[in-house]
């Protein structure tokens, strides 16, 4: 004879999404802010690791060039949290590798508007 | 809404990542066992299967294509679970060929995994014309039938679910392949849903003659003891016979072993 269930709780199935909701927020910006300080070596399709540095993607070619008025800091909103959140993840579907892509050259891209670093060569 | 005066008993999750060991004959013919016993229950079955079976054994056909399906309701951030009624008195949410592309869809949401949990805790669009506003304060019990996969779907399942019934065939491959569905609900459990626990192991087709369905069941009472159900279903044509004619196996026959089997499994679970 199986055991008792415990039953199923709204409140806590309720508590336990935004809970979620406020991981994911606070995990998305965490993220995206320490990835800007110090980029890491990430995985593509292969496996095969690459640093940032190793491909200077041209900005304006992947995402439109903000006017002068513009603050830079509005980029975070274009990639979804929940795909940025998995770039490590090894199990990347195509999507994720493509957004991954996206996230890496937005990040070289605000790297190079702040000058923490130079286009030395555009492929 | 209140949130600690729901009519909602259990959410109950039948999975198995194996095809064809069940788990819709299981959802179809334990929710007809349980309103059978308890006439005042209201229960709700989930097609999470882009199959469509279940939804299939209820009548939903290619003439209802258009009309919503979970397909609809999931791929929005701001989905609502449609909800039909069977001529049985089962309430079901049907599923449509389209599901099977729906995780981009689900990716491209904030929480990819909690997409049912919203919808389940969220409003509903009522399609029985019988004024049901909320899932958890109008059924007492909702069924999810899940894909044959580990998939999002499945993993949405869980999410959402305070139980989880794997049928499992006495086949060496379908024993075998408990061990990752336990895994991934153990997983689930520590990092999308602590209510979710092992309701129960079911043997489902069981032949009572060969000995070695015999030593399979021994071998699961040893490695998972009490998740394993007492009861066990027997396999019977009758059940293929019943869905030919799109009946449940109280339709066709009541009185038959497995009708019996499915009774006994809803006492065991919900008394």
């Amino acid at each position: 004879m199986v055991k008792k269930s415990s039953g199923w709780n709204l409140q806590e199935m309720q508590e336990t999404l935004v809970k979620d909701t406020e991981q994911r927020i606070s995990d998305g910006f965490h993220e995206i802010a320490s990835a800007s300080a110090e980029p890491k070596p990430t995985e593509n399709v292969g496996g095969e690791k690459h640093h940032p540095s190793d491909i200077i993607p041209q900005p304006s070619a992947i995402i439109p060039q903000p006017s002068e008025q513009e603050p830079t800091k509005g980029v975070q909103t274009y990639i979804p949290m929940s795909m940025y959140r998995r770039l490590n993840d090894i199990k990347l579907t195509r999507r994720e590798n493509i957004a991954a892509l996206v996230a890496q050259a937005i990040e070289l891209w605000l790297d190079v508007q702040e000058g923490k670093r130079k286009v030395e060569k555009v492929i | 809404m209140e949130t600690n005066q729901t009519r909602l008993k259990e959410v109950l999750a039948i999975v198995n990542n194996k095809g064809g060991v069940g788990k819709t004959t299981t959802v179809q013919s334990l929710a007809v066992a349980m309103k059978r016993e308890h006439k005042d229950w209201r229960i709700l079955v989930i097609d999470l299967d882009p199959q469509g079976d279940l939804s299939k054994l209820y009548g939903w056909n290619k003439s209802r294509e258009g009309q919503p399906t979970i397909t609809d309701a999931m791929s929005t951030e701001n989905g609502h679970l449609p909800i039909y009624k069977s001529d049985r008195g089962i309430y079901f949410v049907p599923s449509s060929p389209k599901l099977q592309k729906i995780e981009p869809k689900l990716q491209e949401q904030m929480q990819p995994y909690m997409v049912l949990r919203k919808l389940i805790i969220g409003s509903v669009e009522d399609c029985s014309g019988e004024g049901i506003t909320s899932i958890p304060e109008w059924f007492d019990y909702v069924l999810i039938d899940c894909p044959p996969a580990l998939s999002m779907c499945t993993y949405n399942a869980m999410a959402v679910a305070s139980g989880l019934l794997i049928p499992v065939q006495m086949e060496g491959l379908s024993v075998s392949g408990l061990a990752p569905v336990i895994v991934e609900m153990e997983r689930v459990k520590r990092e999308l849903n602590p209510q979710l626990e092992l309701r129960g192991i079911l043997p489902v087709m069981v032949d009572a003659r060969p000995n070695i369905s015999k030593s399979f069941i021994a071998y699961l009472e040893q490695a998972y003891g009490d998740n394993i159900t007492t009861t066990i279903i027997p396999r019977s044509v009758r059940v293929n016979e019943a869905q030919t004619k799109k009946q449940d196996i109280y339709e066709y026959k009541q009185w038959s072993p497995v009708a019996n089997a499915y009774e006994s499994l809803a006492k065991e679970l919900f008394g």
